[in-house]
């Protein structure tokens, strides 16, 4: 093989050059080419200066069954600029069937002389679409995110709502709200010190999405017992919490008046407070429940304690009187719970005194948060010895529930005590919180044991016989049920308002192993005043109805089933 | 001890390196060192024939080497052969007078490498931007299929708790000529848990609750049941009820 001479030398790093000249010159060439012909997908301009922020979707919420209910949703606002529309007749023509608004009041939007006017808000994916077809320069459709209620206004008290702007208002929106809206992402354009394009990318965090304890079948029955209840007497309001004593889990929470957070147009806003965790009521004679189970569990009576009922007692210098001014003699404890004696809970108030009195309305959780999640809870108020305006007296009106200002749910969660063995739970709603994969189950949270058991059981016996002789109207088919109505005075400056009325009504069953408690109260009944013939029924229904959803079988059934 | 190097060609009209001492004042040059001073001049009038040991090697920067060590051996391929000291190229692969070739594209080579420098450089900043640039809206479009099928997905929700809102349900029963009971008869259907393991035998293994004043229903109930056998026994029960107007349980509405 000869060597190359010096000519194929020469050409061949000539070639050699003209290919590296060539080879550069294609990359100077396709540089030009990128440059002033950019490809098909248009870059971000100037991505160095933008931070774009990638929204995370909110959570769902579902109830114990997996019905949904609120999610988020995408919704788009039908909006125009007039001035930019030639024909507006026959542009209001065109979208009064799309929008389902009326030709005219289209017609006068799109007359404005504003600069820009909103035809609708909220309209789905498919209006949205048929808005966009018609093609008129001078519509504008936007997207934004919703939340959306399926269920209306069943739950609408627990849970809330999301305005517009993504803040939330009252209930479970607001409360776990830094747990549903999640974590917004970013994206950002950015150059390195040698000038390099990378992006700071940080992903969106979607919400979790929450399982409740409550049932939403239970609460569609409790809302509709609760409004038929609440007209039928012509109360002014009506709570209906329905709670599992075991473990503290709400089961239903119906407040009346209510609304659709879907809408929300409400003349008066204070709908939107959840009254049986953010408003307090003089509990009334349901109080004495707690009353007879710290007498109990302190000492000073025994069940078979008994008392001589003239008919008033003085304590402090007032005079404490049963309701008609009757006098029952010789009582026995339970003869005055059921008959609820006020006479008979200031003997036993009195009997325990202030100090231990008052331990065991702390002990029950009154004067406190009970912990529910849900936003905008308030603690009650119990006037206490050594408070500037206690007064002596306040020892006997508050054993019978009057003078002290507690929330229906601490009311509720007290009784459910004596239900649970006398062990105080938290109340809570959230069961389940579900973020992807991540599932944290919320375990029920034991508080304190508020009275002993026997105290608890003796307390309980009494209450079924409340209910078998006294309060038959609190009674199930099948059920040994154990109750307490109460009907207590409306405050107003200065005392009380002599004709209004407060009437409440709490049960649990099956009594000797309670799967469902029920409060119920109605404020200011205008045709029944009392709590057994205003409230009991509608907690009767709703107490039964829970039974059968939640399948309790009858107490005959559990008895044979046990004994097996 | 004098520079040196063993030089071996395929032509015997090159000597070999060794038997031509190289002077230690005059140092082989690189190409590059060549190059330069040809640029200025100096060996503009040298023909590469005359000095055929300035120690030029073919397209490598070849240093001076003072070592004996430097032991030759012959390569040769591409019709060029090559000196291979160590592995390392070192000198003209042929003894052929190839005069001045790479003197005189020695300034187009800085030109050439450094534009291909350039070239490369820039077409690395193109790759990583557009790669980068590519990426990002890759990440953009799949973002944006995300968000459309967690719309999709939600607007399935709301269609699915639509059908399931009770308004609905009790509409749709009221026009199949249902209606909400207004009182309940509760049927006690007597027969043991059912085995839920396929094959296994019943949970319990206590006989069955018997009750005789309601009619005998228990007596159905018997130990080992497997689950359809258990739906079977409550069917059975509960259409006797339904036909005959007997309730095995209690009639909690008497």
């Amino acid at each position: 093989m000869s060597a190359p001479t010096y000519e194929q030398s020469y050409r061949r790093a000539f070639v050699l050059a003209i290919l590296l000249l060539g080879a550069v010159a294609f990359g100077m060439g396709r540089l030009a080419y990128f440059h002033f012909r950019p490809p098909s997908w248009v870059p971000p301009t100037q991505p160095e200066s933008k931070r774009i922020d990638l929204p995370a979707q909110r959570g769902n919420i579902y109830d114990r069954n997996g019905y949904l209910l609120a999610v988020a949703t995408t919704v788009y606002d039908v909006g125009a600029n007039p001035a930019y529309i030639d024909n507006k007749e026959s542009l209001a023509d065109q979208l009064a069937p799309v929008l389902q608004e009326s030709k005219g009041k289209l017609l006068t939007l799109l007359q404005s002389e504003d600069s820009f006017v909103r035809l609708k808000r909220g309209v789905n994916a498919q209006v949205a679409e048929q808005v966009k077809v018609l093609r008129e320069s001078g519509l504008r459709v936007e997207q934004r995110t919703n939340r959306y209620y399926p269920s209306g206004s069943l739950m609408a008290c627990v849970l809330g709502f999301v305005r517009e702007d993504g803040q939330p208002g009252y209930g479970l929106e607001a409360f776990y709200h830094d747990l549903l809206a999640g974590e917004t992402g970013h994206r950002q354009a950015k150059r390195d010190p040698l000038g390099s394009l990378y992006y700071d990318i940080q992903p969106p965090r979607d919400g979790v999405d929450l399982v409740l304890t409550m049932d939403r079948n239970l609460q569609a029955f409790a809302d509709e017992t609760l409004a038929k209840g609440v007209q039928a007497v012509e109360g002014k309001q009506g709570v209906a919490i329905v709670m599992e004593p075991a473990t503290g889990a709400i089961l239903a929470m119906s407040v009346f008046p209510t609304y659709d957070p879907n809408l929300r147009d409400v003349v008066d806003q204070r709908v939107f407070v959840n009254t049986a965790i953010s408003e307090h009521y003089e509990p009334g004679s349901v109080f004495k429940t707690v009353t007879m189970a710290a007498a109990l569990d302190s000492g000073v009576v025994t069940a078979q304690s008994t008392y001589y009922d003239s008919g008033r007692i003085v304590v402090g210098g007032e005079t404490i009187e049963n309701v008609g001014q009757a006098a029952y003699g010789e009582t026995t404890m339970r003869g005055w719970l059921a008959h609820s004696l006020n006479v008979g809970a200031a003997t036993v108030s009195t009997r325990m005194g202030a100090f231990q009195f008052y331990e065991y309305v702390r002990r029950f959780g009154f004067a406190e948060l009970t912990g529910v999640d849900l936003a905008y809870e308030v603690p009650g108020r119990v006037r206490l010895p050594g408070d500037l305006d206690w007064h002596e007296s306040d020892l006997a009106t508050n054993s019978f529930g009057q003078g002290l200002a507690v929330t229906p749910l601490q009311m509720l969660r007290a009784f459910a005590a004596v239900a649970n063995h006398g062990i105080l739970m938290r109340p809570y709603i959230v069961s389940r919180i579900v973020d992807g994969e991540q599932i944290t189950q919320v375990e029920p949270q034991q508080l304190r044991a508020a009275v002993s058991p026997q105290a608890a059981a003796q307390t309980t016996e009494m209450l079924v016989y409340a209910v078998d002789h006294v309060l038959t109207m609190g009674q199930i088919p099948g059920y040994k049920v154990a109750g307490k109505s109460g009907t207590s005075q409306v405050p107003i400056p200065g005392g009380y308002d002599p004709r209004e009325t407060i009437a409440s009504f709490a049960a649990f069953a099956p009594a000797d192993d309670a799967k469902v408690a029920v409060l119920v109260i109605v404020q200011q009944p205008q045709k029944e005043q009392f709590g057994l013939r205003a409230a009991a029924p509608i907690c009767r229904d709703i107490l039964q109805r829970a039974l059968q959803l939640l399948a309790v079988p009858l107490d005959s059934v559990r008895v044979a089933l046990q004994r097996q | 001890m004098g520079m040196r190097t063993m030089v071996s060609t395929d032509e015997d009209r090159v000597r070999p390196m060794a038997s031509r001492p190289v002077s230690a004042a005059r140092p082989r040059r690189t190409l590059y060192e060549s190059a330069t001073r040809r640029s200025y001049g100096e060996a503009a009038s040298r023909s590469f024939a005359s000095q055929p040991m300035s120690g030029y090697v073919t397209g490598a920067v070849v240093s001076n080497h003072a070592s004996d060590g430097i032991k030759s051996r012959q390569v040769s391929g591409g019709g060029i052969s090559r000196m291979v000291a160590n592995g390392t190229l070192l000198r003209p692969a042929t003894g052929r007078a190839v005069p001045q070739v790479y003197s005189e594209v020695g300034p187009w080579l800085y030109v050439l490498i450094l534009l291909v420098l350039i070239a490369l450089l820039a077409f690395f900043y193109l790759s990583q931007t557009s790669h980068v640039a590519t990426q990002v809206s890759q990440m953009r479009r799949l973002e944006e299929q995300v968000q459309q099928l967690k719309r999709e997905n939600n607007a399935i929700l709301v269609e699915i708790s639509q059908y399931q809102d009770m308004s609905r349900i009790q509409r749709a029963a009221t026009a199949m000529g249902l209606a909400a009971p207004q009182e309940w008869e509760y049927v006690e259907v007597w027969l043991n848990a059912p085995s839920m393991i396929p094959g296994d035998s019943v949970l319990s293994d206590t006989g069955a609750v018997h009750d005789e004043g309601a009619g005998g229903m228990g007596s159905t109930a018997s130990a080992g049941l497997s689950l359809p056998a258990f739906w079977s026994g409550v069917l059975q029960q509960f259409q006797s009820w339904v036909c005959a107007g007997r309730v095995s349980g209690q009639s909690l509405s008497d």
